[in-house]
């Protein structure tokens, strides 16, 4: 095994024994579920409820423990030793990622089975939520490195919950206020956008558009947090 | 090994009033080097030395995963820096050996700093900076600290101590500096004479020390002349100065201006001897009070009597 690889399983298993015994974290991983079994018994099938739970998911999980994790490494001064042992950038920052990358995948494949939600082309919507899951974990590294405590990390996090979680939410109103169009270039309502085309027959121009955007979202936020990351570093 | 390169920090002003001066590590391959110095400085020079590769660096408040226990938190290190060290031995080493469940949390602060000693045996790297080891330890950790060190040591690894508490500095490292405004120089030091070479001790009292002897716990520290600031005699204890700290002297006031006088020392008060080369200012207060402004950063002041003034005058030539 390489030591590059070695050093990210470091890093996820410690990661994981810290988290499964920190019940403000862990019991996060709980809430996208409950939504996502109250509302399919509630009685909202359609792609905009299945997404509900997921989008939710993205927020909750993946961007909130993310930012939580970096931002109780940076308190607890232990960031700077990771830094400064040879473990280099990438390697820390996927390794630090790895753990709510696989908490965030398992957390939506069960709010899937708990809407019995089956996408229409499998294969394609896994691509397009592992990459939007790279989106919002790039956000959570992002805040976390901005926040200088566990307790302001759980503040700012919230505009991220309302903007992307509940974002797609205002395209109802879309008609009655233009300026909401904006809302349509979310990844969080492109992702239902794809869902919405891979229900139907669909060829592999109409993917261009979704993939296109999120891939865009992940390009802004990974040089954004690399930038943070690096200014972390100096000081 | 690969080569080691000379390591500079660069001259700077702290905070605005303190000055560090430039100076390079000295390198001392397999040696431990302890520089004795103020906060200021050390945060300074750590500061420095944060990003350099070849380093590892120990702080004294370095953070830990508070969850984990004292084993996983070793574990992790391995794996991290990719090491073979066996990590029973550190523990027995460190006496962390029935604590590795525990978790990190619930440790004592001697107990943790322990189990980052244990972290400098995990990082094999060939240069260790170690910020204020001896600070706030119980007895047994401080001891461990020197074990630590020591084995270090054997390792072929270079060490160096930055600390403000000479007294452990003094029993862990081969070679002591002193570092202020004026930079880095040796400390000499020479361990206590055993009752049995006294003897010979007191016949070969007839040479001149040239140097001032003054004793730190069972060590004495000799000063040049040059470096003392001033002495001063308070309750019949003579304490030498040097770059604002008071080191305790055996010799009395009268045996050291004597000594001394050579050296451009003046005896400026019943109490008081100054180093006259130090002098910047002589101030008058009242006009039967005088005082003495040294050269240097803190403005010491050393009180001037009537009597000497004259004396003092004649010798500078006013």
């Amino acid at each position: 095994m390489s030591t590059s690889v070695k050093r990210i399983q470091a890093i996820l298993i410690k990661d994981y024994k810290e988290t499964s015994r920190n019940m403000a974290v862990s019991s996060m991983l709980f809430l996208p579920l409950i939504l996502a079994a109250f509302y399919s018994r509630a009685g909202f099938d359609s792609i905009q409820g299945h997404f509900m739970g997921i989008n939710f998911t993205f927020t909750m999980v993946c961007t909130y423990i993310q930012c939580c994790l970096i931002a109780e490494e940076k308190e607890k001064n232990t960031l700077r030793s990771l830094m400064l042992s040879p473990a280099s950038t990438p390697e820390i920052l996927i390794g630090k990622s790895s753990l709510t990358f696989l908490s965030t995948m398992i957390v939506i494949v069960g709010c899937m089975i708990l809407t019995e939600y089956m996408p229409g082309n499998v294969a394609v919507m896994a691509i397009a939520l592992i990459l939007s899951a790279v989106f919002y974990l790039a956000v959570g590294t992002f805040l976390g490195l901005y926040a200088k405590s566990v307790m302001e990390s759980s503040v700012i996090v919230l505009p991220v919950l309302g903007i992307f979680s509940l974002g797609p939410m205002a395209m109802a109103f879309v008609d009655s206020y233009p300026i909401l169009k904006i809302v349509e270039w979310l990844p969080s309502t492109q992702i239902i956008l794809l869902a919405e085309i891979l229900e139907e027959s669909f060829t592999l121009g109409d993917l261009v558009q979704p993939f296109a955007a999120i891939i865009g979202w992940i390009v802004v936020a990974t040089i954004a947090t690399i930038i943070a990351f690096n200014k972390r570093m100096v000081d | 090994m690969k080569e080691l390169q000379q390591i500079s920090i660069p001259e700077s002003i702290i905070g605005g009033v303190t000055i560090c001066p430039s100076f390079v590590l000295p390198l001392q391959t397999g040696a431990v080097t302890g520089i004795y110095s103020d906060v200021e400085h050390i945060d300074y020079i750590v500061q420095q030395l944060q990003h350099h590769q070849q380093l590892h660096l120990h702080f004294r408040k370095e953070g830990y995963y508070e969850r984990l226990t004292v084993m996983e938190n070793l574990k992790f290190e391995q794996r991290l820096y990719d090491s073979n060290a066996i990590l029973e031995d550190i523990l027995k080493l460190t006496g962390l050996m029935d604590k590795k469940r525990v978790k990190m949390k619930d440790l004592s602060d001697s107990q943790l700093q322990r189990v980052r000693l244990a972290k400098l045996l995990i990082h094999e790297k060939t240069i260790h900076i170690l910020e204020e080891p001896f600070q706030n330890l119980d007895i047994e950790t401080k001891r461990i600290v020197d074990m630590v060190v020591t084995t270090l040591k054997e390792k072929g690894c270079t060490v160096y101590l930055l600390t403000n508490n000479l007294e452990g500095l003094l029993i862990s490292s081969d070679q002591v500096y002193r570092l202020d405004a004026q930079g880095l120089q040796p400390l000499d030091l020479q361990e206590e004479p055993t009752k049995a070479v006294e003897g010979i001790e007191t016949e070969s009292r007839l040479i001149k020390l040239e140097k001032i002897p003054t004793k730190l716990n069972d060590k004495f520290i000799l000063f040049n002349p040059p470096e003392i600031d001033y002495i001063e005699s308070v309750d019949g204890l003579i304490n030498v100065y040097v770059a604002g700290d008071a080191f305790p002297c055996t010799l009395t006031l009268n045996e050291l201006e004597q000594r001394l006088l050579v050296f451009g020392f003046f005896r400026c008060h019943r109490s008081y001897i100054v180093n006259l080369q130090k002098v910047r200012e002589i101030v008058t207060w009242t006009k039967n009070s005088y005082s003495l402004i040294l050269s240097g950063n803190d403005r010491t002041h050393v009180p001037l009597s009537k009597s000497k003034l004259v004396e003092l005058k004649k010798i500078v030539g006013i």
